[in-house]
C-alpha cells in the first residue's frame, strides 16, 4: 500500500442537453492506492458512472465538458491519445451485463486470444491455449475447454461474468473497474463471484473499485467506500466505520431504506428525489431532503473535510454535530 | 385482519413449455395457500418458477395439471375464458414500472382503462375523472400528474401509478410481481411501506414475489422459497428466519448482503454457496437440489424428498431434516 | 361547479402543454444534426413548389407544346436558369411543373398502399397464428416478391397508359411493406408489457389495437412513408422513361431525362437538370426520413 494508482482530483463534468446545461460533477477528487479495494456507491443518477467513464477516459463519445481535469493512472496523464494509451496498459474492466460485454457471434476462445495476441504478440498456439485454460482454470471455471469452444450464449450469466473476469485478468493490469459485476446475477451465484474477485484480487495484489448501487454488496469485499450523492461524494472512510457509524444524513438514510434481516419493517427511505442536474440547489445538494438541513445549508456547500481523530473520514454535511438519528420525514 | 377462510389455494400445480430443446419443466407439482388479508411471499432465484406461478394465477398461462382456486372457484384456465368479475378481482403489478405503462398515453388516460372497464355501465366523463383522481390519491401522487407522460416522471412513481391502476379495479388480490427490484433502495422503501399501508386500508391479499429475503422478511407474514419448480420451504416470516431448515434456503440466506454485523450474526453458519443453478430444461433427477447440496447422499439422488411438517407450521422437502 | 370547470380548462391546457413541451424536445434534437435540417428544407420547398408551381414557373406557357425555335438549346443562363430544350421551352419551368405529376403519383401511392397495407396488417396482427393471418402474410409475400416497376408496368399496358393507371400499379406492388411493417409492430407491441396488462384486464381486442398500439405505430409508418416518397417519385421517374405514366407533352421528370439523352453529350443540360431535380428531391426525403428515425425512436425508448 501507499502510493496512489488512481488519482482524480478536481474533476468537473457537465453534459450539454436540450433543456440546457447539467452540472453532474461539480468537483470530485478521489484516489485509489496500490493493492485496495476501493467502493464507490451510489443511487441511480448519483453520476457513478460518468466518474468511471472519466477514469476510463471514453467520456469522449458524450457530449460531456469535462473542465479542470487532473486524473492519473499509475502517475501518469490521461490525457489525450497518449492517455488513452496509458488507461488501456493499466485499467481493465468488468461490466454489469456480461452478455453484452462479449460478442454473441464470436466464440470464446477468439475473443480471448485477441486480447492475449496483443499482450504477447507472435507466441505458439500451444502458449496461448495454455494461458487461456490457465486464465479460466483461475476462476474456477467448470469444464474449460467446453466453455473455449461455446458460444456466450451458450454459458449462463454467472460463467459469463466468469469468462469476463478471466479476460480481464489477462490483461495483467494494476487497476481492475467493476462496475455493479454482480447487479444481473442471483444472490448465491453473486456471493460466488465477489468471492472470486476478492480472491484474485488479493492474490495478485491489484487495486479494485467497485462501483455499485447496492450497500450490502459493496460491505461484502472494500476497505474502503466513497459515498456519492447527486454528483459529489458526501462521505468517504473506511467500509467498516461508515457501517458502523454513518455520519452523513444521506448515508444514514440510505442504510437505513435498506431492508434488513432483523426484521422490524423498513424506514421510509429519504424524502424526495435527487435534484435535477439541471438547476442543483445552490448550498448542499443534499439539503432539500435533508431531515437536518438549517439555514446554512440552503446558502452555502459544505466542503468535504476530515474528520478530527479519524482515519481517513471525510464527511461533507454543516450538522454533523446532530448526533441522535435524524427522523427521517415520509413520502407525502 | 387475517382471516382463516383461504383467498388463492394452489394444488399440485404444475406447469411445462414445450420448447426446441424438449420440455421444460416450470412449476413442478406446487401447493400453497393464502389467507385472506395475507401478505404472502414467494422467493427464488432465476428460474425457480416463481414468475409464472404469478401468471398462472392471473391468468396469463393455463396450467398443465393442478388447480388454483379463488375461494371457492376453481380459476385454472387463462383469462380469457374468466370472468370479467374474476379479472378485476384478481391484479397484476409487473416489475417493470417503465414497460407496462403506454408511452402514449397520459396517467390519466392510463388510469382511465379500467376505471371504464369494470365499472359495469357507462361513466359520464366527470365520473371517471373523480374516480381516477380518488385512485391516484389512494397511492399519495399529487393531482398534476394526471396530465404527464410516463416518461416524464421516475421509474417509483411509475410503479404507483402500475399500483394505483390496480387499485382501480377494486380488487381482492394482487399478485405482485417484483414491484421494486428495478428501484434505488429508498424507492423501494417508499414503494413497499406503502404497498404495506394499502393492503391494510384496503383489505387486500397480496402474492409477493421477488428474489430479495431481506425485503420478504420485512413485509410479508409467510412465505415459500422455490428452487427450481419446487418449494423446498415454507413457514411462518419469523420462524423461516430464526430456523432456516432446508439446505438451499440456509445458502440463500448465507449469501444474502446485509448492512451490519448484527444482521450477520443473524445468518445461518456459513453454508459455503457452490455450482450453478441447472436450467429447467434438464432438472436433475431426484432432490433439484442435490447437485449444490453440502448434506447430500445416495437418497437424494434417486428419490424426490416429499415436503414434510418439520416443526408446527413450518414445512420442508428435504431427506436429511 | 366553476371550480371543476376552471380545474379541467387548466388540467386541458397542461396536457397540451406536456405535448407542446415533447414537441420542443423532439425538435431540439432533431435541429442538432445539420443534414436533418438541410432535408427538411428541401421537402418543405418541393412541397411549396408543387403547390403553386403554376404560379412560379416564369414561363408557365413552356409546359404545353409552346415553340420558340429562336431560343432552342440555350445554354443555363441568367434569363432560363436550367436552359432550354429543342423546342426553346425553358427546363427550369418544365422542372417545376413536372414535380406535380410525381408528387401526385406519390400521395396517390401513400394513400392507397397506406390505407390498405396498415389495416390488412393489423388485421394480421389481431388474428395472429390463425388462418386469416397465414392467408394475408402469403398473399403479402407474394405482391412483395415482384418488383414495383415491373408491376406497374403491366398494369399500365393491361388498362390505360396514365398517370393514374401509373399509380395504381405502383401501389399494388408498394401495400405489402405497409403489412409486414404494421404486422412487424403489432406483434412486438403485443410483447409490451402495457399491451399484455390490457389482455388481461380483458380489454377488447380492437379496443386494444386501435387506442393502446395504433398511437405507438403511427411514428413508425410516418417515418417510413417519408422515405417511401422519395422511393417513389424514383420509380415514377423511371416508369416516364420508358414512357409509362405521365404523357408528353405534359413534362414529366423521368420523360424529360429520356428525352434529353439524344442530345447527349452537347446539350448536357437537357438530361443532367432533371436528373438532378430528381437526385436533389429523392435526397430531400430520405434525409428528412432519416432525422425522423432517430428522433422518434429516441423518443419510444
Amino acid at each position: 500500500m501507499g502510493q496512489n494508482v488512481l488519482e482524480i482530483n478536481d474533476l468537473s463534468v457537465k453534459y450539454k442537453v436540450y433543456e440546457g446545461v447539467l452540472d453532474v460533477i461539480p468537483d470530485l477528487s478521489l484516489y485509489v492506492q496500490e493493492g485496495e479495494r476501493v467502493g464507490l456507491v451510489g443511487e441511480t443518477g448519483s453520476g457513478k458512472t460518468t466518474v468511471l467513464k472519466a477514469s476510463a477516459a471514453i467520456l469522449g463519445n458524450t457530449p460531456a465538458i469535462v473542465n479542470k481535469k487532473e486524473l492519473k493512472v499509475c502517475g501518469l496523464s490521461i490525457d489525450g491519445i497518449r492517455g488513452k494509451k496509458n488507461v488501456r496498459k493499466n485499467v481493465s474492466m468488468i461490466f454489469q451485463d456480461p452478455s453484452t460485454s462479449l460478442n454473441p457471434t464470436l466464440k470464446i476462445q477468439t475473443q480471448m486470444l485477441d486480447i492475449l495476441k496483443s499482450q504477447f504478440p507472435k507466441k505458439s498456439k500451444g502458449f496461448y491455449h495454455e494461458m487461456m485454460m490457465r486464465a479460466l482454470k483461475s476462476v474456477s471455471m467448470p469444464a474449460p475447454e467446453r466453455v473455449l469452444d461455446s458460444y456466450p450464449i451458450q454459458l449462463s450469466g454467472g460463467m459469463r461474468q466468469r469468462v469476463c473476469i478471466s479476460m480481464a485478468l489477462m490483461k495483467n493490469t494494476k487497476i481492475i473497474i467493476a462496475d455493479e459485476p454482480t447487479t444481473a446475477l442471483d444472490v448465491t451465484i453473486e456471493e460466488q463471484i465477489l468471492e472470486l474477485i476478492d480472491d484474485l484480487v488479493k492474490k495478485e495484489k491489484k487495486s479494485l473499485i467497485l462501483v455499485s448501487h447496492a450497500l450490502g454488496t459493496v460491505r461484502k469485499i472494500t476497505d474502503r467506500l466513497y459515498v456519492m450523492y447527486a454528483g459529489q461524494i458526501v462521505e468517504s472512510g473506511l467500509t467498516k466505520d461508515i457501517f458502523d457509524n454513518p455520519h452523513h444524513p444521506y448515508t444514514i438514510g440510505l442504510i437505513d431504506a435498506t431492508p434488513k434481516l432483523t426484521g422490524n419493517g423498513i424506514a421510509d427511505g429519504i424524502a424526495g428525489d435527487i435534484p435535477s442536474y439541471l438547476n442543483p440547489p445552490k448550498g448542499c445538494r443534499f439539503a432539500p431532503r435533508c431531515p437536518r438541513a438549517t439555514q446554512i445549508c440552503r446558502e452555502q456547500a459544505p466542503v468535504l473535510e476530515k474528520m478530527e481523530g479519524s482515519v481517513d473520514r471525510f464527511v461533507s454535511c454543516h450538522n454533523l454535530e446532530v448526533s441522535e438519528k435524524p427522523v427521517v420525514s415520509s413520502l407525502t | 385482519m387475517m382471516s382463516n377462510e383461504s383467498i388463492i389455494k394452489v394444488n399440485n400445480l404444475r406447469k411445462e413449455f414445450k420448447t426446441k430443446f424438449g420440455n421444460l419443466i416450470a412449476v413442478d407439482g406446487v401447493n400453497f395457500e393464502i389467507k385472506q388479508g395475507e401478505n404472502f411471499g414467494l422467493v427464488g432465484e432465476s428460474g425457480s418458477g416463481k414468475s409464472t406461478i404469478g401468471s398462472m394465477i392471473v391468468g396469463s398461462y393455463k396450467p398443465t395439471s393442478g388447480t388454483i382456486t379463488f375461494f371457492d372457484e376453481d380459476i385454472s384456465k387463462s383469462s380469457k375464458h374468466r370472468s370479467a368479475d374474476l379479472k378485476r378481482n384478481i391484479q397484476l403489478v409487473f416489475q417493470d414500472p417503465g414497460g407496462s405503462l403506454n408511452p402514449r398515453k397520459t396517467i390519466r388516460e392510463i388510469l382511465s382503462v379500467p376505471i371504464e372497464l369494470y365499472a359495469g355501465k357507462r361513466l359520464s366523463r366527470k365520473e371517471i375523472d373523480e374516480r381516477v383522481q380518488s385512485v391516484l390519491t389512494k397511492v399519495g401522487l399529487p393531482l398534476e400528474y394526471l396530465e404527464k407522460f410516463p416518461r416524464a416522471i421516475g421509474g417509483g412513481e411509475k410503479q404507483l401509478v402500475c399500483v394505483a391502476r390496480a387499485l382501480a379495479a377494486h380488487p381482492k388480490f394482487i399478485v405482485l410481481d417484483e414491484p421494486t427490484s428495478a428501484l434505488d433502495v429508498s424507492m423501494q422503501a417508499k414503494i413497499t411501506n406503502r404497498l404495506i399501508e394499502l393492503q391494510k386500508s384496503q383489505k387486500l391479499s397480496y402474492l409477493f414475489i421477488t428474489h430479495n429475503l431481506c425485503l420478504v422478511r420485512n413485509m410479508c407474514d409467510r412465505l415459500a422459497v422455490m428452487y427450481l419448480g419446487n418449494i423446498c420451504e415454507y413457514a411462518d416470516t419469523p420462524e423461516f428466519f430464526k430456523n432456516p431448515k432446508h439446505p438451499y434456503t440456509q445458502m440463500l440466506l448465507a449469501s444474502v448482503p446485509v448492512v451490519s454485523d448484527e444482521e450477520e450474526s443473524l445468518k445461518p453458519v456459513k453454508v459455503k454457496s457452490i455450482g450453478e443453478i441447472p436450467s429447467p430444461l434438464n432438472k436433475p433427477k431426484g432432490c433439484p437440489f442435490h447437485p449444490r447440496c453440502p448434506k447430500k447422499t445416495s437418497i437424494c439422488m434417486e428419490e424426490t424428498p416429499e415436503m414434510r411438517e418439520v416443526s408446527p407450521r413450518h414445512f420442508a422437502s428435504c431427506h436429511h431434516i | 361547479m366553476l371550480a371543476a370547470y376552471l380545474q379541467k380548462l387548466d388540467s386541458d391546457k397542461t396536457n397540451k402543454n406536456s405535448r407542446i413541451e415533447q414537441f420542443k424536445r423532439n425538435w431540439y434534437k432533431f435541429s442538432r444534426n445539420p443534414m436533418n435540417i438541410i432535408g427538411l428544407i428541401i421537402v418543405a420547398v418541393v412541397i411549396f413548389v408543387t403547390i403553386f408551381a403554376k404560379t412560379l414557373a416564369p414561363h408557365p406557357e413552356d409546359a404545353g407544346l409552346h415553340v420558340d425555335i429562336m431560343n432552342a438549346f440555350s445554354k443555363p443562363t441568367l434569363k432560363n436558369w436550367a436552359g432550354t430544350d429543342e423546342y426553346g421551352r425553358d427546363l427550369f419551368s418544365r422542372i417545376i411543373i413536372g414535380l406535380r405529376p410525381s408528387m401526385g403519383i406519390a400521395i396517390m401511392v401513400l394513400a392507397i398502399s397506406v390505407t390498405i397495407g396498415v389495416l390488412l396488417g393489423l388485421v394480421a396482427g389481431y388474428y395472429k397464428g390463425t388462418l386469416i393471418d397465414l392467408l394475408i402474410s402469403r398473399i403479402t409475400e407474394l405482391f412483395m416478391s415482384i418488383p414495383p416497376l415491373i408491376l406497374a408496368m403491366v398494369v399500365c399496358t393491361m388498362f390505360s397508359n396514365n398517370y393514374f393507371f401509373a399509380a395504381i400499379g405502383i401501389a399494388v406492388a408498394w401495400w405489402p411493406w405497409y403489412t409486414r411493417i404494421t404486422y412487424n409492430l403489432v406483434t412486438s407491441l403485443s410483447n409490451e408489457l402495457f399491451i399484455v396488462y390490457t389482455e388481461l384486464a380483458g380489454v377488447k381486442m380492437m379496443k386494444i389495437i386501435i387506442r393502446e398500439m395504433l398511437p405507438n405505430i403511427t411514428s413508425s409508418i410516418l417515418t417510413k412513408m417519408t422515405l417511401d416518397t422519395g422511393s417513389i417519385i424514383l420509380v415514377a421517374s423511371s416508369m416516364s422513361y420508358v414512357g409509362l405514366g405521365v404523357q408528353p407533352p405534359t413534362p414529366s421528370l423521368g420523360s424529360m431525362v429520356s428525352e434529353g439523352i439524344a442530345y447527349l453529350p452537347e446539350f448536357w443540360w437537357l438530361t443532367v437538370m432533371p436528373a438532378l431535380a430528381v437526385v436533389v428531391i429523392v435526397m430531400g426525403f430520405n434525409l428528412l426520413g432519416d432525422g425522423l428515425t432517430d428522433v422518434l425512436s429516441v423518443e419510444d425508448k
